[in-house]
Order: structure tokens, then sequence, then C-alpha cells
């Protein structure tokens, strides 16, 4: 019998993970070092050694996939290394600087000379063209299609590839983009357009202009590498669908990414391991979870309650304003390559730069001599370097002890391993304050949730993080260094639409408000219909952007339909009410609530993931037991703490820390106050003792 | 106390704690922040014409997030005013509201907040936050009365006035306050949002000392002052010591008296100490170009605070290492009852302009030339549609360039100097939405920074139209050319004309007041930054971008840059 396959892809930053699962229920993974530029040539050496572990021949495995999911950072890179395409802006005559000024703000207030990133879009390439619609979204004065085609045979002339427009009040009045839009195809058929009332249908000119010149900016690379990579793959027989991970977390076509949705993709990357915590989250019984994802450079945080990602649009990339939903990821500076160093007051830092893996932590004999968390992580015994990638990458302890006492212990007046110790509670201070950022500031008490590490490094550091924030139980995959690409195989289609309707709650008009939803939800259906998702497993969620009165921001709210029949909605008050104090310590319930926007999120459910059961053991895991190593705790000091085989550590294995548990691509680093077990599907839990 | 006593004490102090708690108390009036941003109602609170603090109960400043630097530092003197006036007990749940210009505070409409903080039953913190409200009494609406002769004319006074009593709102207190706003709605929910930062405030220090405990939190907070302390004084010991002095002046319209007033300063450098002293300088007049003692002291840190490293956290450590020195009776510290609505806010560069000037010589790669200073209006009358009072103090047209500085060309559209980049502009699509004012333009002002090898920061200009009569009050600088450094040139003053309907454009003088008919169109030019170094050393592609972006004229590239390289014809036509 031939299987057919899933395979979820993350080209990170040094390596591409990949996990595969087939129609039986098995799961497969690897994780394959980047060469070069081009992800996909990576994304295809990932395959061939998916197809090598699965003993078949490469064209064979091919031709049995039936989706990929892609997480590209292809968008990511363009903006951040500034390799994007040639961009053009077409804007209302007299506001050609907004891209670029940023609203005036600099972000480093004391610093004189800070610099602003340089714009998407030269001044040169932002062309002012005469209309005006007004607030209320009249037309004050006609669009003057010949100034807008001199703008575009300049830009024609100056060889852009994409031209961005962005018009004022086109959220309340698109007629003049769209008109602009048929002058360009008119003019100009090949040209990449992005137009600002598609991409971002919200008042906000500046959120609105930049949003749509970053969309414009990736647009062509994003366009161009996804042919590749299709062709690439066809080369080899593949004939399924491929799927890109979307910054909400959710999917998209190939097509939809590259003609309109680029700018979506900006955390196409960090998506997946979010998706993946919500599906197990589901599994769950829709737990309350944190997820932290802990990579070489950077550690990525996501709140996941109920079953649900929380989504955000106050975002940035590379600076560079965005304001499209994407998951409310939190990065810090903070991985296993993070730099530590003393300042002049003798005080400790550590990250956020980051060694990275050239030179690297200087335990990787790569030349680096800097002290990083992973050299500290070595000193303190919590990483063994003769298992370093299960001992496929051999690790040198007196490095990393020579780099600590070097760059840190001697600054401090302190012994190696209180120095280690001191760059291992800094990291986790930053992890911490990560976690504390995506809960407690957004109005949820990270103690009613669960920890879950994603991420190599991540459960190394996770006992004293969950001990900080009073967390008390941690959950680590068996598979948390591809914990992104599987969590790729668990999410959804997933579009975000969004209409301005502004009015006081109490005197709505619930006709109008049905209507836009209808509208948005039959958009949402559409797309959908075109990835080829069957109607009956489309679903939506209705939300609302509310505020008191002369209030200038939203709180965002689902909002259930029934209560909109409820005349003048009295529990969406109160949820708004409730909603304010809870973020913002107040609420004044005498002042009228008004809804701002409306917005839809439409969900196409892609897939079932059948977790499958691992075989069970008894609760006695001595069999597992490999021997003891000389580990320092902040509480204890150096003791002797028996070291587990992961491998051989089963489903209902109970293990009383302090104890490690090492897997070839994650340590689990169990303190004396957590108790790790097993669970039915191998995944390890960590419960804090009594 | 000595560098090697702090180290000593060090052995006691677990160094890793403190930068722990640095980076919560940090993260607590980051929060603080969040709130006022996210829930208030102006414009003005929406630019961050705001600040927040966490204060010790011996009114230390523990860290700050300054929305804009003018406004900080001024909560230790405010706090001291309001612990002595309101003499009895204070409890929890207590909030109090304070805008005394005579106690402490800056301009008359900015507005702090103090809520104490107790553990164990003990006041151990205060969480502070103050605001730019939009109205609070005075002669004319939101405050700036170029004709006001005293601080009553400005605002009403409200010393230290506890608005909740452990913790219930007085209503009583709450309506006086509301019926001497002509915007109650507007600033009733501002001044919500400001309480109710602090209440955030509040919960993270509750949070943090349930963790860690009071006594090892303060222990190590006193110490992360003496670390920040330290790496301040460390900085100034690497600036060339000595004495230095610079002057500034703003020029007066007639009838005030003087036809300017000069800023004086002498600043001594030495000993990882600095004393910034004042109180030479003109003295003060009987109209709104008086500054406070708050507002002054502010002025003069936060500056300093800009040619050192700017990652030193911002508390009372740091402040130790700074002397000011201002003499009452000077216009730098006004005494009672003066006004000074101009002179607590835009006038403030001229003390910033003397600290950047007077330190050139000591810190010459940390300084910068000339900021361009503000000139902006307040627009204010009833929407002839709704029947409604509007008033509208728009940042938009408070955005010069910055000077130049070693290695770095001015910011264009940032200003002005004592905010240090810290408030945004307003939005256009959220400005244009609520009055009877359309936006016909606003760009950055071409030429009008000062060439330099890192030229000044360009300039903008914008348009209002005016859809109602509107009575506008034109507050600020219109004379200043923004001083270059080094070879730098100067960068282009203020401007303002007003082009009635069917009229001839005439350029009102500053800080007047006039009626504008409907139809009228406003235009400000708000002025560039000065050039720093000779703008013969300008590096060529650098001269190429901006002729190409028309940042520059090819007429100015010809007359202050070398122009003899490849891609700049002698016609001026870009290659």
């Amino acid at each position: 019998m031939t299987n057919v396959f899933h395979v979820g892809v993350d080209v990170g930053g040094t390596f591409t993970d990949l996990v595969c699962v087939s129609d039986d229920g098995t799961m497969t993974a690897t994780k394959v070092p980047n060469v070069g530029d081009d992800p996909s040539t990576d994304v295809c050496a990932g395959l061939d050694d998916l197809a090598d572990r699965l003993g078949l021949s490469p064209e064979g495995f091919y031709g049995a996939i039936e989706v990929i999911v892609h997480g590209t950072t292809v968008a990511t890179n363009a903006i951040l290394t500034g390799r994007i395409a040639r961009t053009g802006l077409i804007t209302t005559f007299g506001f050609r600087d907004a891209l670029e000024m940023r609203r005036g703000i600099r972000e480093r207030l004391y610093d004189n000379k800070y610099t602003p990133p340089p714009p998407l879009v030269p001044r040169y390439l932002r062309l002012g063209v005469r209309e005006r619609v007004d607030a209320a979204g009249s037309v004050v004065e006609p669009l003057d299609e010949d100034h807008l085609r001199e703008a575009v045979a300049e830009l024609r002339a100056e060889d852009v590839e994409s031209v961005a427009v962005c018009f004022l009040h086109a959220y309340r009045n698109p007629a003049h983009e769209a008109q602009a839009a048929e002058v360009i195809a008119a003019e100009w058929p090949e040209v990449h357009v992005s137009l600002s009332h598609a991409v971002l249908s919200e008042r906000r000119f500046y959120e609105r202009i930049s949003t749509t010149a970053i969309n414009a900016a990736v647009g062509p690379i994003l366009a161009t590498y996804l042919r590749h990579l299709l062709a690439e793959l066809g080369r080899r027989g593949f004939g399924g669908a491929l799927r890109v991970m979307k910054s909400n977390g959710g999917l998209m076509s190939p097509e939809v990414a590259a003609a309109r949705e680029a700018a979506h993709t900006l955390l196409s990357g960090p998506a997946g391991a979010v998706a993946g915590g919500t599906a197990f989250s589901r599994m769950q019984g829709n737990a309350n979870l944190i997820v932290m994802d802990m990579g070489g450079t950077s550690c990525d945080v996501c709140l996941i309650e109920e079953g649900a990602s929380l989504v955000t649009r106050e975002g940035s990339v590379a600076r560079y304003r965005l304001m499209l939903p994407m998951l409310d990821i939190h990065t810090v500076g903070a991985g296993g390559g993070s730099i530590a160093r003393v300042d002049e007051a003798g005080l400790l830092e550590v990250g956020p730069a980051s060694a990275g893996s050239h030179p690297g932590p200087a335990c990787y004999r790569r030349g680096g001599d800097f002290a990083t968390v992973t050299d500290a992580d070595v000193v303190l015994g919590y990483i063994s370097p003769d298992y370093f990638l299960g001992g496929r990458m051999a690790l040198d302890g007196d490095l990393a002890r020579q780099a600590v006492r070097a760059q840190v212990a001697d600054a401090l007046g302190t012994s190696d391993l209180e120095a280690a110790a001191g760059v291992y509670d800094v990291i986790n201070a930053k992890m911490a304050a990560a976690i504390r950022e995506v809960s407690v500031q957004r109005g949820y008490d990270p103690r009613r949730f669960t920890l879950l590490v994603a991420g190599g490094a991540g459960a190394v550091h996770v006992c004293p993080i969950a001990r900080d924030i009073g967390i008390r139980r941690v959950m680590v995959p068996r598979d948390a260094s591809v914990f992104s690409a599987f969590g790729m195989l668990t999410t959804d289609y997933r579009h975000d639409f969004v209409r301005t309707y502004e009015a006081t709650l109490a005197a709505a008009e619930v006709d109008t408000i049905r209507a836009a939803y209808a509208e948005m939800c039959g958009e949402g259906e559409e797309l959908l219909d075109a990835e080829g998702v069957e109607a009956a497993e489309m679903s939506h969620v209705l939300k609302m952007d509310l505020r008191y009165h002369g209030q200038i921001h939203e709180v965002e709210m689902p909002v259930d339909p029934a209560a909109l029949d409820e005349p003048g909605m009295p529990s969406i008050h109160q949820r708004f009410h409730e909603r304010h104090e809870e973020i913002y310590s107040y609420a004044t319930e005498a002042d009228p609530v008004e809804v701002v926007n409306l917005r839809v999120t439409s969900i196409g459910h892609a897939w079932a993931t059948e977790p499958r059961a691992e075989r069970l053991g008894g609760a006695d895991a001595s069999g597992a037991f490999k021997g003891n190593r000389s580990t320092y705790f902040r509480d204890s000091g150096v003791v002797e703490v028996p070291v587990y085989d992961g491998t051989a550590v089963l489903g209902g294995m109970r293990i009383d820390g302090p104890c490690i548990v090492e897997l070839p691509d994650t340590n689990v680093v169990v303190d004396a106050h957590f108790d790790l077990s097993c669970d039915g599907y191998g995944h390890f839990l960590l419960e804090a003792k009594d | 106390m000595t560098a090697d006593e702090r180290r000593g004490r060090a052995v006691l102090i677990d160094p890793i704690l403190v930068a722990v708690l640095g980076k919560k108390i940090e993260a607590a009036t980051r929060d603080m922040t969040r709130v006022i941003e996210r829930t208030s109602r102006s414009q003005l609170l929406q630019v961050r014409d705001f600040t927040a603090a966490v204060l010790d109960a011996d009114r230390r400043i523990l860290a700050q997030n300054e929305g804009l630097p003018l406004m900080a530092y001024g909560f230790s003197e405010m706090l001291g005013h309001l612990v002595e006036q309101v003499g009895g007990p204070i409890r929890p749940g207590d909030v109090f509201v304070h805008n005394d210009t005579f106690g402490g505070n800056n301009q008359a409409q900015d507005t702090g907040v103090f809520r104490p903080v107790f553990i164990d039953g003990e006041l151990r913190f205060w969480t502070a936050t103050k605001g730019h409200l939009a109205d609070l009494g005075g002669r004319s609406a939101g405050g700036y009365d170029p004709q006001a002769t005293d601080v009553w004319q400005e605002t009403i006074r409200i010393p230290p006035l506890r608005v909740f009593d452990g913790g219930s709102l007085r209503r009583d207190v709450w309506n006086v306050l509301m019926a001497n706003s002509r915007f109650p709605e507007l600033v009733g929910g501002d001044l919500r949002a400001l309480m109710g930062a602090t209440g955030v405030g509040e919960r993270a220090l509750w949070e943090l000392c349930e963790r860690y405990g009071i006594d090892v939190a303060m222990e190590h907070l006193d110490a992360l002052l003496d670390f920040s302390e330290e790496r301040a004084r460390a900085e100034i010991e690497r600036m060339i010591p000595g004495t230095y002095t610079a002057e500034a002046t703003w020029d007066l319209p007639a009838g005030v008296g003087p036809d300017r007033l000069v800023c004086r300063l002498t600043a001594t450098v030495g000993g990882g100490r600095v004393v910034l002293d004042f109180s030479d300088s003109d003295a003060q007049v009987d109209r709104y170009y008086n500054g406070v003692h708050g507002t002054s002291y502010a002025a003069a840190t936060s500056t300093f605070l800009m040619i050192i490293d700017p990652d030193i956290p911002h508390n009372g450590g740091v402040e130790r290492c700074i002397e000011v020195v201002l003499a009452e009776g000077t216009f730098l510290h006004a005494a009672f009852p003066a006004p000074s609505v101009l002179g607590n806010f835009v006038m403030n560069d001229v003390i910033a302009e003397t600290v950047m000037k007077a330190l050139a010589p000591a810190a010459p790669d940390r300084v910068c030339a000339g900021w361009g200073r503000g000139l902006n209006v307040s627009l204010y009358g009833t929407d002839p549609a709704t029947g409604r009072e509007f008033l509208a103090v728009p940042l938009l047209s408070n955005k010069c360039g910055a000077g130049g500085v070693a290695g770095v060309d001015g910011q264009d559209c940032i200003g002005i100097l004592t905010c240090g980049g810290g408030f945004a502009f307003d939005d256009y699509e959220v400005f244009e939405g609520g009055m009877p004012i359309t936006l016909l333009s606003h760009e950055y002002w071409e030429d009008s920074a000062g060439p330099g090898e890192w030229r000044g920061g360009l300039g903008i200009r914008v348009a209002y139209l005016m859809e109602a009569e509107t009575v506008v009050t034109c507050f600020g600088d219109g004379s200043d050319e923004p001083y270059g450094l080094f070879g730098g040139e100067r960068g282009s003053p203020n401007r303002m004309v007003v082009t009635p309907p069917g009229g001839e454009p005439y350029e009102p003088a500053p800080n007047s007041t006039t009626l504008v008919a409907n139809g009228s169109i406003v235009e400000m030019f708000n002025a560039g930054g000065g050039g720093y170094g000779s703008p013969a050393a300008r590096q060529h592609t650098l001269v190429l971008s901006d002729v190409r972006n028309r940042m520059i004229s090819e007429r100015t590239a010809h007359r202050f840059h070398d122009t003899s390289g490849a891609g700049l014809s002698a016609a001026g036509h870009p290659g």
C-alpha cells in the first residue's frame, strides 16, 4: 500500500526543520543545515532526507506528498537585508513624505546619533497625484488621471518593479484607488500593484501607507520565490498543493500570497510553533498555554487562551510599521547564541547581540571567544558536550569555561560557576519578561497557563522561568526542536477582513452590522473555496473593535452573534467594561460605548491531526538511566544529577527532579522544584512540587 | 560614596537581581504609558505629550518612561510639595491631582497624577503620571495666551488635590475640576486615563514586592541608582574638564518690555559631575515667556543626558551627577504669580541650546547643532456644521529639523530639542475626522536645513484650510536661525502665512492672536536644523542623494558643496 504524506517545512536561520505525517499517522522529522541563499534548495534537501529516512525513492516520495505547508522567511529576510523590490509610491498630492517621516518620532529619545531605517521607497520614487476624498468619504477633488499617468510614466522610466497606491481616506471610499488601479493596468499591465484599501482597509494613514509599502516591496520577491519553489518541486515529481504559513497563524495558497498578501507572510516562520501550541491546547480540552520558542538568536513568546492564539495589529518588522493581523508573538533577543558581557559599572548584560552559528558560542570550536548562553549552559552541566545534537556535534567544555571566565567571571570577581549562573539568570529574566509582556501586560494571569517549550534550548531554561512567573506546569513536546514544522501541519486556512462602521453601540443599526458581517463572510468563503476547502469545513469568527466615546484606540473583542439581537446589546457592553478594567485598571461605565470596526476571521478547517498514542511503560524510569553528572543549581550549588536517555523514557514514566533528560536535539533540565512525567503521546510534563 | 565603596557594597548586593529589578520597574512605567496611549481621548496624549514614573517613598525617581523628556525629572519636586501641602495622613486608594506651576510642575496644562503605593500597610512607592490636558480654565481655550499677565489667566491652579479618597472618587471634587474646563468630556477622559495608568503601575509594584519582598527590592533598587550614577560619572569623566559658557536669545515682540531675553549658562565639567549654572540669565517679564523651576531643571537635565550614553537608565542616581542652578526672579525661574505657558514649553529650547553650545568644546562628537525652535498655532472656533466648539493645537506643525551631529545628519521633521523627538505628529486621517479643518499638505520643506558635512534635518511645510471662522493664536519663535557648529551653516527660521479667501497672503507676528475667516489657508513653515562641520567636506554621494530626492536644490548643492565630482552636471541635473 502506498502512503500519502503531509509535510511541514520551516526554513529557519541556520536549519531547515521538516516534519512528515503519513496517512497511517506515522510521524518522521528531520533537521538539515541550510546552504547558500536559495531556500528552495534547503526545502528540497530536507525532503530528500525525509525520503531517505522513510526508505523511499525521492521520486516516489515527492509524488506521494499531498500537501506541503511552508513557513517562509523570504519576505522577512528581504526587509531585514534591504534586498527588496524596487518600489514606487503614488499618494495624495501634498503628502508624499508620510512614509519617511514616521510621524516625527525618534525611537531612542536621547540618542542624538539615532538614525531611522531608510524608507522602503526613496523620496524620488514617491509621487503625489492630485485627488482628494474627505474624512466622510466624499470626493472633494476628482482623481486627475493625466497627473496619474505622468507619475506612472515616471516610475516606469525609473525601472520600478512594484507600485504602492495609498490615498487619504481610501478606507472610507476606495474609488480613487480602484480607478488608479485601472489606469495603471491599462498603461503598464506587468507591474505589481498594491492598493492600500485592499491591503488594510482601516483609518490611520501612516499605518496604512507603511503596510502598503511593505506589501509592495516584498510582493514581487515572494512571487518569484514561490514560482521557483513550485517549479523545483514539480520537477521532482511533486503534484500536491503548496500552502504558505501566514503571520496570523493560518494558511493560504501561493497564488493569494503572491498576488495580494505578501506582507501577510512576515511572521510566517515563528507562526508554526504557535499553530502547534494551538493544536496542543485543543487536544487538552482548550488548555491555556503560553508558547515559548527559544532558538539561537531570539525567543518568540505567544499566548493561547482557550484554544485560540491572540492576534494583534500593533506590529513592526525591522522597525517598519505593519498593521496587519499577526499572531501576538513577542520576540526578545534571547537565545543560545546570546552574548554575555559586563559593562563599566559592573553590571552583567546578556544579549541581544548573538554569536549566531558563525562563529557561534565559544564551545562550538569555530574560533568564537564570546561567552554565550550555550557556553554558560555547558559550564553549569546542563548540556553535555558529548551529546549535543545527539552527539553529531561535539562541544568543547574547556573553551566554554575559558570564555565565561574571561568575559564574565573576571569582571564580576566571581567563580566560573557563579558567573555562568549569572548569565543563566539574566537571560531567564529576559525571557520571563517576554512572557509577562504577552500575559500580565495584556491582562492575563500567567499562573493560569501551562508553559509549552519549543526549540532545542528552551527546556534547559524553563524551570527557573516558570518559577519566576509562578507557572506550575510546563510541557516539553518530544519533538520540541522541530515543533514549528510540526505546528504547520495542524493549522487552518485563515483570512481576516475588516469594515469600518462607527456608531454608538446602544444605537447601532443591527441590520447594517449583520450585512457587513455577511459580506465579509461571503468574501471569506469565496477565498476558501478557491483554496479547495469544502463548505462544511468553513467557519467564521465575528469581532468588534469597541471603545468609550471619545477614545481614539479600540479594544478588539469576539462577538457572539446572538448578542446582537438583544436590544441595546447589554452583554456586549458588559464584556467591554470588564475587559477595559482588566487591561487598564479602570472602566467608565457611564460613558457610551462605540463600535468602530467590524471584523471577520474566516477559517477553513484543513485537516484533523490525530495524535498517535505512544507505547506506555511503567512509572519506573530506571531503564533509561545513563549516569550522574555534576550540575550547578543556584539554590543547591554543585550536585550530582541523574541523567536519562530521553529516547528510552516512555509514556507513564515518572522521574523526580532534579534530573536531566537528554534527547538528540533537546535537553530537559528539571531542577529540584519540579518533577517530570511522560504522557501517553511521549511528551514531557514538568509539574511543580508542592 | 566612592566607586570602590560601591563595589565593596556589591558583595552584599546581587548585581544580577539589580538588573532584573531594574527591568521590572522600567516595564511598570511602560505598562503605565500604554494605558495612557490606548485609553486617552485627546490628540495631545495620543502624540505622547505625557510622562510616567515610579518613585520611592523618599521621592527618588526609580524609573520613568518619558513620552516627553521636558516633562520628566520634575516629579520629585512636585511630590515634595504634595507631601508638604497635604499634611495629613495619606491612605491606600488615594489619588492626587496637581498642576501648580509654583509647586514643581511644568506647563500649567501639564497635570500630574500621584498614587501612593502601600506594601504591608506602609507607603513605599508612588506611581505618577503627567499629561497635557487640552483645557483647564484660564482666559483662553487651551491656555496659549500671549496677553496673559499672571498664572490665573492661564489655568485654574490645582495645588495637590485628593481626587480619590481611599479608593472612592470624590464626585464633588471631580465636578469642580470638570466645571472649569471648556471640554470636560475630553479632559475628564484624559484625566481618567492618567489616573488609570497609576493604578496599573501600582499592580506591577505589588506583584514585584510579593515576589521579592519589599526589603530585598528596596536594597537592590537603591543599588540600581548607584550603578546608574556610576555609569553617568564615567561618561562625564570622559569629557574635557573645564568651565564653559554660552548664550541663547529669544526675541520678544514690542510692548513686553525688553527686545529680547538672554539665557546665560556657565557649565563646569569635572570630577564626574557637571554644574549647569543659569543664574546670570535675564529677569522675568509679565507675559508668558517665563519658565518655572520644574521645567527649566528638566530642560537642562534632559538635554545633558542627550550627550552621554543614552542607554544609562534615567533615574535619581543619574540626577546626582548633575547640578542645575537657577536664580528666582530670572525668566528661567519666575517668581509667583508670573505667567509661563510659553516659557515652560517651546521656549525651553534656549536652555537646551546653551547646554549644547557650551559643551561643544567638552564633547565635540556628542553635541548637535541647533534644532529648529517651535512655532505653532492654537486653533479655536465653533464648527458651523455641528455648532460645537473645537480646539486644536496640532503637533502636525511643531516638527522642525534636528541639528547635525558628528557622523549623522540631523533628523528631518523631528523637533523640538527639549522634546527629543518624543511626541508624534497627529495622524492625518484621525486629525481630519473631528474638526472643520482640512489638511492640504504636510511635506518636507526643501532647502530649509543648514548645510554642513552633516546637514541639519529638514523642517516641514504644512497647510491647513480653515472651514470655520477661527481664532488663531500663533506661539513660538519666528526669527531664530538654528545655529551651525564647527563650520556648519544656519538653518532657515520658522514662518507663518495666512491667506484669506480671495485675499492677499500676510504673515501674522509670532505670539499674536488673530481671527481668520472661514476659507482661510494657514501655512506653517517649521525651521530646518543647523549643519555640523564644513559643507565642503560633505560626502559627494550624500549631496547627490539629497539633490535626487529634492531635499536640497541644485543651487544649494553648487553653492555650498564640492560638486566637481561626477553625477551633478553644471546645469545641476542629477545623473
